[in-house]
């Protein structure tokens, strides 16, 4: 189910806002069994069902997100709401404003059903909350969805919403889309506000929508994007089309493909199928290029150090350890341990790597490499097999993904392939900042060349 | 069942098996786990007359044994004394303590009914002391491990830093550079 379906069944008038509000709360309670959700909001999201029949009604149309059931990790602020982070520090938390995003989606029309469960804090890639329940992936239950945007990916994964909206900041909203089969995008930072949305570390956050395909993801784009007063990081640019019409062909777009770094230490079924994608985009008619890339590895321990320093100053004032889960704990324990001039530095080396990649921009136009070395980890394993090596699985999971929060480059996933045992392998487009609109359509072309 | 046990937890066995020979008895009992763990671990009972109560288990558990010969074999445990070494490992295990140790035993021995655990309530020997003291153990223990992961990452950023040249900006309040569009 994706946003162009509803959005036929709702104008054809074959179901109402209401109608399609209420199926999708029948559908939640009957079949959630992944522990999606922390809190749904039936009568509001019922409340402004009606308000959008009235309008369509009377013709006003808001766009193709009206009337469209989506929800919102539960760290974007909801006025009204409880916003718990899945954390006990905000498990009474109802904020009296709502994030920007949150916003913008509503004036889209699309009508929120709750908040997603997630990983503590947003601290995490297990999506384990030992405080709100386990999410499950709905591929196999025995599997991790992913996260820290766990939540979100299933609500989608499991064909309840077609969108989902999560935050990445080291690979939040990638790795869930790759485990659980579905598509999202981390734009660059500064698109989108951040404002109203609760800081894991405040340099690397970044807002983006988790969707059942890239059309989901472009349609969401055009509705949260755009500079934002209250968030003074985010940038003043015109907006784009983040939709545009879909080319004939991927003539004239240089594909880089990674010679170092991606396919170094990744799952041999996983290498596979995202050559299968890239020779694809060969076919397409792309140009590709085989490309040396910065050194992510070095990307990555910058990206943590940024990272571990900067939560611990977001949670300076919570110590009271019975509050938090363990591995969260130890994340910010690390970062009570950094020291000021390690951060310092930390910050300018990222200003090396945001010339490298500057440079790399220069002869491609898109990086094409896999979202995570490895499908779904088992839950009740702390580690996963890669060839001979055998990794944590936290830092497995977050490896290709981490050093693109470094330098703020839009970076998307999707899905390219299964492997043997049938889970969905995930690879990913990064390009230059702000060149959303161009990566989300290079990206749809491959999707429906990889569905034929 | 020992894998997880430390040298020092097997060594309580040990030791209550000597003692439960001793006393001639045809088992190790709860009281005789007691006994080798004043033995081994004579530190877990500060502030305790350690002797006095010693004296007072072994008098209780002694017994007149007709056929001195069986002392030396291997006595098997009492139902009850496997039962505690059972719920030890459990409650190493609500702890998230990777391996067995003394206090885990002493904790199991408060919840047994029976003489020994009659014995350190007596001697005020209580479980939220002990608990609490393993606790503080375990957060230095954890503080130092994620110490060394720090230096971990500190090591690996160290050749990093020498690339940087005193013009190099720190990027805190970074975004791309706007000009970049579509």
């Amino acid at each position: 189910m994706n946003i162009r379906e509803l959005e036929k069944r709702l104008r054809s008038r074959e179901v109402s806002c209401v109608e399609l509000i209420e199926q999708t709360f029948a559908d939640i309670k009957k079949r959630d069994t992944f522990h999606s959700l922390i809190t749904l909001t039936e009568e509001q999201a019922l409340a402004e069902a009606r308000e959008r029949d009235r309008e369509l009604a009377e013709g006003r149309d808001r766009g193709p997100l009206h009337g469209v059931p989506i929800a919102h990790k539960d760290l974007f602020y909801t006025r009204g709401i409880r916003t718990t982070a899945g954390s006990l520090i905000y498990k009474d938390f109802v904020p009296d404003y709502d994030a920007t995003v949150v916003e913008r989606l509503r004036s889209a029309g699309a009508i929120s059903i709750g908040k997603a469960n997630q990983h503590e804090l947003a601290y995490g890639i297990t999506s384990k909350n030992p405080h709100f329940g386990f999410v499950l992936n709905p591929r196999d239950p025995k599997r991790l969805p992913g996260g820290s945007s766990g939540g979100s990916a299933t609500l989608v994964a499991a064909g309840f919403l077609p969108m989902a909206l999560g935050t990445d900041t080291g690979g939040s909203i990638r790795i869930p889309a790759s485990y659980c089969g579905i598509t999202g995008i981390k734009p660059t930072y500064g698109r989108v506000s951040r404002y109203g949305v609760l800081p894991l570390a405040f340099s690397l956050d970044h807002v983006g929508p988790l969707a059942s395909c890239v059309e989901d993801c472009a349609l969401t784009m055009n509705a949260i994007a755009g500079a934002d007063p209250r968030d003074p990081t985010c940038v003043h640019l015109p907006i784009p089309e983040f939709n545009l019409p879909l080319p004939a062909d991927l003539k004239g777009v240089r594909i880089g493909i990674p010679k170092n770094f991606f396919f170094e230490r990744v799952h041999e079924e996983v290498a596979s199928a995202v050559h299968n994608a890239i020779a694809e985009l060969d076919r397409l008619g792309a140009s590709l290029v085989e490309t040396q890339i910065p050194d992510l590895a070095a990307a990555n321990i910058v990206a943590r150090t940024i990272q571990y320093a900067e939560s611990a100053a977001v949670y300076a004032q919570h110590r009271n350890r019975a509050l938090f889960g363990n591995d969260v704990w130890a994340l910010l324990e690390q970062g009570r341990m950094i020291a000021g001039h390690t951060y310092v530095n930390a910050q300018r080396v990222r200003t090396l790597f945001r010339r490298e990649f500057d440079a790399l921009w220069e002869k491609i136009d898109i990086l094409a490499a896999p979202s995570t070395p490895v499908t779904a980890p088992l839950s009740d394993a702390a580690t996963v097999q890669i060839g001979e090596n055998e990794e944590d699985t936290r830092m497995a999971s977050t490896r290709f993904a981490r050093a693109i929060n470094l330098v703020g480059e839009p970076a998307l996933s999707l899905p390219c392939g299964r492997d043997s045992v049938g889970l969905p392998i995930g690879m990913q487009f990064i390009s230059a900042p702000f060149t959303e609109p161009t990566l989300l359509q290079a990206a749809r072309l491959l999707e429906a060349a990889l569905q034929t | 069942m020992f894998e997880r046990y430390t040298e020092k937890a097997r060594r309580i066995i040990f030791f209550a098996r000597d003692e439960a020979s001793q006393t001639g008895s045809h088992s190790v009992e709860t009281e005789h786990l007691l006994l080798g763990l004043l033995r081994e671990a004579k530190p877990l009972f500060e502030k305790v007359n350690v002797e006095e109560m010693t004296k007072e288990l072994r008098g209780a558990v002694h017994v007149e044994r007709a056929d001195e010969a069986d002392a030396a074999a291997d006595l098997p445990l009492s139902q009850s004394a496997r039962h505690v070494l059972l719920s030890a490992m459990q409650e190493a295990e609500q702890l998230k303590h990777s391996h067995i140790t003394p206090e885990h035993i002493l904790l199991a021995l408060l919840r047994e009914p029976g003489f020994a655990a009659r014995t350190l309530e007596k001697y005020r020997v209580h479980r939220d002391r002990i608990v609490f003291t393993l606790r503080q153990d375990l957060d230095i223990e954890m503080k130092s491990k994620l110490r060394d992961l720090v230096h971990e990452l500190e090591r690996a950023f160290a050749p990093l830093v020498e690339r940087l040249t005193p013009e190099v900006e720190p990027a805190i309040f970074y975004a791309p550079r706007p000009e970049v569009t579509s």
